[in-house]
């Protein structure tokens, strides 16, 4: 008999929580979890909004997942359900003194999404793969989507590469406004995404993840629930963006454990760039502790900052040579700083735990200074309530 | 300044990106395996020395490693089945919280014996690549198989190895 | 100039993060749940849906799903 070497799920497997980027792959066991989120955002000041109701989004999601060992493979099942109210900046007008005035959608919107996801993941070869498959739906919104992503980590060595590509298709036939004539009946977009990274083991107690990122957006880009305001008319017009978008990110992910003092450091950059001239930078810092071995307090940190996209103004004097307009807060420039502090608690095969996060959308929190702030910049505050068992 | 950085940098990611261990590669069928000389549980020591004349696995493990939830319980159910004919398991551990190690034990009990290994000497002389990692040991004390990770897959082969070496012993007495 | 910061800093975290090869037996802390690049992917993927539909910069290395109509 001769000596015979197998190299199969290794390192991957003892390292999936560090390397890995697809999930539930280590799950030997079947686990099932359930978040619930209240999400809520801060009215207009009275200063800065008008409309028949100014009160802005409130959103209850409930989300479930259940993740099996399928013979070699692993299955998710990832459930959304999600109930929205409320009104939503639809133009900005200036008055005499150019002071701006966010104008919110008349009516509350109520509605529902519903969304599912299946993924699987399994072994071919020496490399691990996960392809899944999503459905989104809402009274005016559809989507498909479908993706495979990979790992793979050379034998013996302290490095993974991962990849992933993503399809998605949207269609969206607008509800409110239908009464107007130019508000678009139904439109729909394609969406492609790719990623590649590595990650390396820098030490016994630090992981670097590098990776980058492309996206490309064709078709119906524009809000149909958003107008743009231009003086010259005293009129407005639809939101009307490029019917193209593509962006790249670069991005990097650290993870350090602190023996000493049993956390784990988390640390998140993000540059985004796209061809609507929009530059973002995200840097999102968390700390891990675990004490009493059964409870883990992680409060973070989330900084982001935009520049405006090409177009975008919060009103305009004359429609533009290229027919775009869009005063939408998304596309403005400005910054935003969010606080998060979570709780999780083990008891036996069951977790519990809960969350609260503050956002904070301001001019003044961007890097690059800004002329004029949106008036429609979101705060919001969500708290969650997280519940999972592990059979 | 920055040029400097980067090139420490670009220096650490290449270290780290060389083979963390060198697999290590058995010559045909007649390496000594490293003798394994460590404490159990309740501080006796015990290694190779004392299981000579038997078939013995290897086994490096710790709490950590996920597929060490589904290795130890299979080479479990081996060591059941097959000690009547010379087989076993000698368990190394590789943990360097003992407790973490006797907490995962009580959740999948074994009865082969454990031998705990924190400062990873063993390993070291093993060159073990990956975890777990498993290496079959024939009667003699020599190296004749190295098994790394777990996959259900490799199961019938490993046995059907083990099976091999159990009947070359019983054919050698 | 700022992104000339960042970077830097990121550099030197790197840098005194040192590095080490790590054998295989070595890796029990990186194996540590919380030490995941995506310790909780629920809550990470609930997140990453709220900043989609409030911000211009969406996207990294994880697949993005289908959009939605958000306000």
């Amino acid at each position: 008999m001769k000596p015979t070497r197998m190299n199969k799920t290794t390192a991957l497997q003892a390292l999936t929580s560090a390397a890995l980027a697809i999930p539930g792959l280590a799950a030997a066991e079947v686990q099932t979890e359930y978040l619930y989120a209240h999400y809520q955002e801060a009215d207009l000041p009275a200063s800065k909004g008008v409309g028949q109701s100014s009160e802005r989004y409130e959103i209850n999601s409930h989300r479930f997942r259940l993740t099996s060992p399928l013979g070699e493979a692993t299955a998710a099942l990832n459930l959304t359900l999600e109930s929205m109210s409320g009104a939503s900046p639809w133009y900005i007008m200036p008055d005499a003194n150019g002071k701006l005035t966010q104008i919110m959608s008349g009516a509350s919107i109520s509605e529902e999404r519903a969304d599912v996801e299946a993924t699987l993941a399994y072994p071919v070869g020496d490399v691990q793969v996960a392809v899944s498959l999503g459905y989104s739906k809402e009274d005016d919104y559809e989507a498909v989507n479908g993706g495979a992503e990979f790992e793979h980590t050379p034998e013996g060595q302290a490095y993974s590469f991962s990849g992933g590509i993503g399809y998605s298709y949207d269609r969206l036939e607008p509800t409110v406004g239908r009464s107007s004539l130019d508000v678009i009946r139904k439109a729909d977009r394609d969406s492609l995404n790719v990623y590649g990274g590595v990650s390396f083991i820098l030490g016994p107690q630090t992981v670097l993840q590098t990776s980058l990122g492309y996206a490309l957006g064709d078709g119906y880009l524009s809000d149909p629930y958003k107008r743009a305001y231009i003086q010259s008319q005293t009129d407005h017009i639809p939101d009307n963006r490029p019917g193209e978008r593509s962006s790249w990110t670069a991005s990097a992910r650290l993870r350090h454990y602190v023996a000493p003092l049993g956390a784990a450091l988390h640390a998140d950059y993000r540059y985004y760039d796209d061809e609507w001239e929009v530059t973002a930078h995200t840097l999102d810092i968390a700390w891990h502790q675990t004490f009493a071995d059964t409870w883990r307090l992680t409060p973070s940190l989330r900084y982001y900052s935009q520049s405006q996209a090409y177009f975008y103004a919060p009103f305009y004097q004359n429609v533009r040579a290229d027919g775009l307009a869009s005063s939408d807060y998304r596309l403005s420039p400005y910054g935003a700083l969010s606080l998060r502090l979570d709780l999780r608690k083990a008891i036996g095969a069951w977790e519990l735990g809960g969350g609260i996060e503050r956002y904070e959308a301001s001019a003044d929190y961007a890097l690059e200074s800004v002329k004029v702030e949106n008036p429609g910049l979101v705060e919001y505050l969500a708290l969650s309530f997280k519940l999972a068992y592990r059979f | 300044m920055s040029k400097a950085w980067v090139s420490g940098v670009l220096l650490c990611l290449l270290t780290a990106a060389a083979p963390a261990a060198a697999p290590m590669a058995v010559p045909a069928g007649v390496q000594v395996a490293p003798p394994v000389w460590a404490p159990q549980a309740d501080g006796t020591p015990t290694g190779l020395r004392d299981l000579r004349g038997q078939v013995v696995l290897v086994d490096f493990w710790a709490s950590w490693c996920a597929p060490c939830l589904q290795s130890l319980p299979q080479l479990e159910q081996w060591y059941q089945t097959l000690r009547a004919r010379g087989f076993t398991v000698l368990a190394v551990n590789v943990d360097t919280d003992r407790a973490k190690a006797l907490a995962f034990l009580k959740r999948k009990p074994v009865t082969f014996p454990v031998v705990y290994d924190p400062e990873g000497w063993w390993p070291e002389q093993y060159g073990v690549g990956g975890m777990p990692a498993s290496y079959v040991v024939d009667g003699q004390g020599k190296l004749r198989a190295v098994h790394s990770g777990y996959n259900e897959k490799d199961l019938p082969r490993i046995r059907q190895e083990i099976e091999a070496l159990l009947s070359e012993r019983g054919n050698a007495q | 100039m700022k992104q000339l910061i960042t970077a830097s800093g990121m550099l030197l975290l790197l840098a005194l993060t040192g590095c080490v090869p790590v054998k295989a037996w070595e890796r029990g802390d990186l194996a540590r749940p919380e030490m995941a690049f995506e310790p909780d992917p629920m809550l990470a993927g609930y997140r990453r849906h709220v900043e989609f539909s409030k911000e211009a910069a969406s996207g990294g290395p994880v697949l993005s799903g289908g959009g939605c109509g958000c306000n």
